[in-house]
């Protein structure tokens, strides 16, 4: 653990505790109004939006958003990319060429343009979001998970449970998994961040989920309700700084794993 | 002939979650010019004395004990004046030649580098000295190969290499540790040979770790057999090998395909608790009670000393 | 009851446009019999561990096919497979990746002996009934493969291996990563596993003093075929 790994986990529980028990941070609850556009003051540290909302409540309580279609998505494209990367680097042959070619094609696909259309057939929300950020981001993870199968398929031990005639799931899941983790756990933090960031430009251009704010809703509102044109810094700021916190952190922790060595010695 | 090469009582634990010891009372001795062979299996500390002369051992290492290198107390030499000594007077040749090698520089360079440091020879000069050295150990032309870089030459040159390097400053005392470990039969052969004849030439020591028997044999005047950290019997290379006195070395040539593969019951000791009295007599065939209580010390029996209580 | 591989042809094609490469396996055939050592030598990189691969199922051949008790195990239907599967095992060079090293040994013997369908009453005494014939005891149990030495590590590989009673047992350079008394004990054991339960070796390795040692036949692999010794 290196000492930016340290600041990284420090700050990321933080946004964690946050996003868990708004509660108990935010001065105010989630609903109460009061005199909209108020500059930040002693009552309102971070001022109020066009509603009456004080800022700081709205920022605490967006962490849940943010976070959670984060970790959300990532943890979506992690399983797909597993199953995927895994089969592929398993069977080989032709099972291998169909599913390499599948990553190519979500490849090439444009993230935004599509949740873009989709917006406009479906109702914009958390669940789409996380289902299409998830969706679209399992490739490169995919390709990770292969390599490292690869390698791990020529093993003794991997070879001997083949030989043993335990189920091609089994190995999969029991023997390759465990020793490719090492390679999977900063994909998936760096997966984490990234969404965290396609959140936040999706919401901003206005295709987030209205009912559930999170901090690029913020900055959404803050740029169509004349936030932006007023000079009204304590509110479009704050929530660009903790995206962009948050996503250093998780970024730092998604580093630092690399420097773990594995322990699969290959021949 | 006063002896170039003391070490007395030397002792080395390695501090962690829990001691390490490595080695125990090792006492030896190797005389200018003499190759004496360390031999031993894995985990018996051979290597961690060959690092203990050289100063090369981690912090974690604590070092107690005695070596005495032309007179002078190596343990005592703060690092600075070491590193004179190092490459100067005492040539390391180490396991993985590939590691020792910078892959950015030319060979020439690196063999070449010695000269530089410790004799502050310029570049021309020691180019040529890098070139001598080369041909000595069977290069054919030798401005060629110090033109290549180490990734594109074989692992087998790049040991030789490594030791020209090592080598280049004529020191009267070579270390090398394990440089036939994981080479097939033949190569074995040739670089045990050729480092016999380097240490000869030049009328140097040669302290060779090793693992394998047959090299020991072909190679040192010499042998130590080091077991769990000491050694259990030291003597002439050709009477130790024939006809070995303590147990275990008896089991260890015993098990050699020329002695019969006979195996020695059990595995060697973890060096984090060794077995009480003697630490071969758990898998000793002649042991006694006394064995188990008496940790028995080295005793000159003929040409040898043996540690044993039998 | 025999393994034998007949007119086996391995080439590897490093891409769908180069040339084919040199088969590293061409036209070979080769017998096994239970209760025999075939010793198995060649230069490094002859193909001797593909061989291995091959005979124990784990690579298809281009060319020729390998048969076990009569039958092609290409062709073997499910049932006669999963025979074919437990009767012919593989150990390998490096110990260490004999193992899955994320594994305990305890949890490395539980899945084979889950595979067996051992119920679990009996499985802590089968273990250890596994664990004595290789001169191991219980204390290796909670451990992880990176613990251990090289020599426990190759013998608990044996013992797991031995859980399945094979008729077959390709052995791809077992012991040159040990210390010469280690090889010794491991060289020994199998020997006398080999007398007690007889299973046929397919031992490979690089030292000529050791194949003379285990081996009742032995041969070369030059040229992609194996040439048996007189």
């Amino acid at each position: 653990m290196t000492g930016l790994n340290r600041w990284g986990i420090g700050l990321l529980v933080v946004f964690v505790i946050v996003a868990i028990v708004p509660q108990a941070i935010a001065p105010y609850g989630p609903k109460e109004r009061s005199m909209p556009y108020q500059l930040p003051s002693a009552e309102h540290l971070l001022g109020t939006d066009d509603i009456g909302t004080d800022i700081l409540t709205e920022l605490v309580y967006s962490a849940r958003i943010s976070l959670l279609v984060g970790f959300a998505a990532a943890a979506l494209a992690t399983a797909i990319g597993l199953s995927i990367g895994l089969a592929a680097g398993y069977c080989r042959g032709a099972a291998d060429e169909v599913l390499m070619g599948a990553t190519d094609v979500v490849l090439i696909i444009p993230k935004i343009p599509l949740i873009i259309v989709l917006a406009a057939f479906l109702r914009p929300g958390v669940g789409l979001m996380i289902l299409v950020l998830g969706l679209l981001g399992w490739e490169s993870i995919a390709r990770v998970v292969r390599a490292k199968t690869l390698q791990v398929r020529e093993t003794g031990f991997v070879m001997s449970a083949r030989c043993m005639g335990f189920s091609p799931f089994r190995i999969m899941g029991s023997e390759i998994l465990p020793n490719i983790m090492h390679v999977v756990a900063p994909k998936f933090m760096l997966a984490t961040a990234a969404a965290m960031i396609s959140e936040a430009s999706l919401s901003f251009l206005g295709l987030g989920d209205p009912t559930m704010k999170s901090w690029g809703m913020m900055i959404s509102f803050a740029f169509s309700e004349g936030g932006f044109i007023r000079d009204m810094w304590w509110w479009y700021l704050p929530p660009g700084i903790c995206i962009t916190l948050c996503v250093v952190a998780i970024a730092a922790i998604g580093f630092s794993f690399e420097g773990d060595g594995a322990e699969v010695r290959i021949e | 002939m006063s002896a170039l090469l003391e070490v007395d009582g030397l002792s080395v634990t390695f501090r962690g979650e829990q001691t390490v010891h490595a080695v125990s009372d090792v006492s030896l001795s190797l005389a200018e010019g003499e190759i004496l062979a360390l031999v031993g299996e894995s985990g018996c500390g051979k290597s961690v004395i060959a690092h203990a002369v050289a100063r090369l051992l981690p912090p974690s290492a604590v070092v107690s004990g005695s070596i005495r290198f032309q007179g002078r107390d190596l343990l005592s030499l703060p690092e600075r004046e070491m590193v004179g000594v190092r490459g100067n007077r005492i040539g390391i040749i180490l396991q993985n030649p590939s590691l020792a090698l910078n892959p950015l520089h030319t060979v020439g360079r690196q063999v070449a580098e010695p000269l530089r440091v410790h004799r502050g020879e310029e570049k021309g000069r020691a180019l040529q000295g890098a070139a001598r050295a080369l041909s000595g150990l069977g290069f054919a032309d030798p401005e060629r190969t110090m033109a290549l870089y180490p990734s594109m030459c074989s692992g087998g040159m790049n040991q030789r290499f490594v030791t020209a390097a090592s080598t280049i400053l004529d020191p009267p005392f070579l270390i090398a540790d394990e440089p036939t470990k994981g080479l097939d039969r033949e190569r074995v052969g040739e670089i045990a040979e050729g480092l016999e004849r380097l240490a000869r030439e030049r009328g140097a020591a040669l302290l060779l770790i090793t693992h394998d028997l047959r090299v020991a044999g072909s190679v040192a005047d010499r042998v130590a057999v080091c077991y769990a950290g000491e050694i259990v019997e030291a003597g002439p290379a050709g009477s130790v090998l024939s006809a070995p006195r303590h147990p275990y070395a008896r089991g260890l040539i015993g098990s050699t395909p020329e002695g019969g593969f006979v195996p020695i019951p059990g595995s060697s000791p973890s060096p984090i608790s060794p077995p009480p009295g003697c630490r071969f007599h758990p898998r000793c065939p002649h042991r006694t009670e006394r064995c188990a209580l008496e940790h028995p010390v080295p005793v000159r029996v003929g040409d040898r000393d043996v540690r044993c209580l039998l | 009851m025999t393994l034998k591989a007949e007119e086996i042809t391995v080439a590897y094609r490093p891409g769908l446009l180069s040339r084919s490469a040199r088969p590293v396996l061409e036209g070979l055939s080769i017998t096994l019999e239970k209760g025999e050592t075939v010793g198995l030598m060649g230069a490094s990189g002859s193909g001797k561990s593909t061989l291995g691969r091959v005979l124990a199922g784990l690579e298809r051949p281009q060319a020729g096919a390998v048969t076990y008790r009569g039958n092609e195990i290409r062709e073997m239907g499910r049932e006669e497979y999963a025979v074919f599967r437990q009767h012919v095992q593989v150990m390998f060079q490096d110990p260490t990746g004999a193992l899955n090293p994320k594994k305990t040994i305890e949890r490395s013997f539980e899945d084979v002996l889950r595979l067996l369908r051992v119920p679990p009453a009996r499985r802590g005494e089968t273990v250890r009934d596994a664990l004595s014939p290789v001169g191991l005891d219980e204390e290796v149990l909670p451990r992880l493969p990176s613990q251990l030495s090289g020599g426990q590590n190759q013998r608990i590989a044996l013992a797991r291996i031995l859980l399945l009673d094979p008729e077959y047992i390709v052995l791809d350079e077992p012991t040159s990563a040990l210390d010469v008394s280690v090889q010794a004990q491991v060289l020994h054991l199998l020997k006398d596993l080999q007398e007690e339960r007889g299973p046929g070796y397919l031992f490979i390795s690089h030292d000529p003093d050791v194949v003379g040692f285990m081996a009742d036949r032995r041969g070369v692999l030059r040229g992609g075929k194996f040439c048996e010794e007189e």
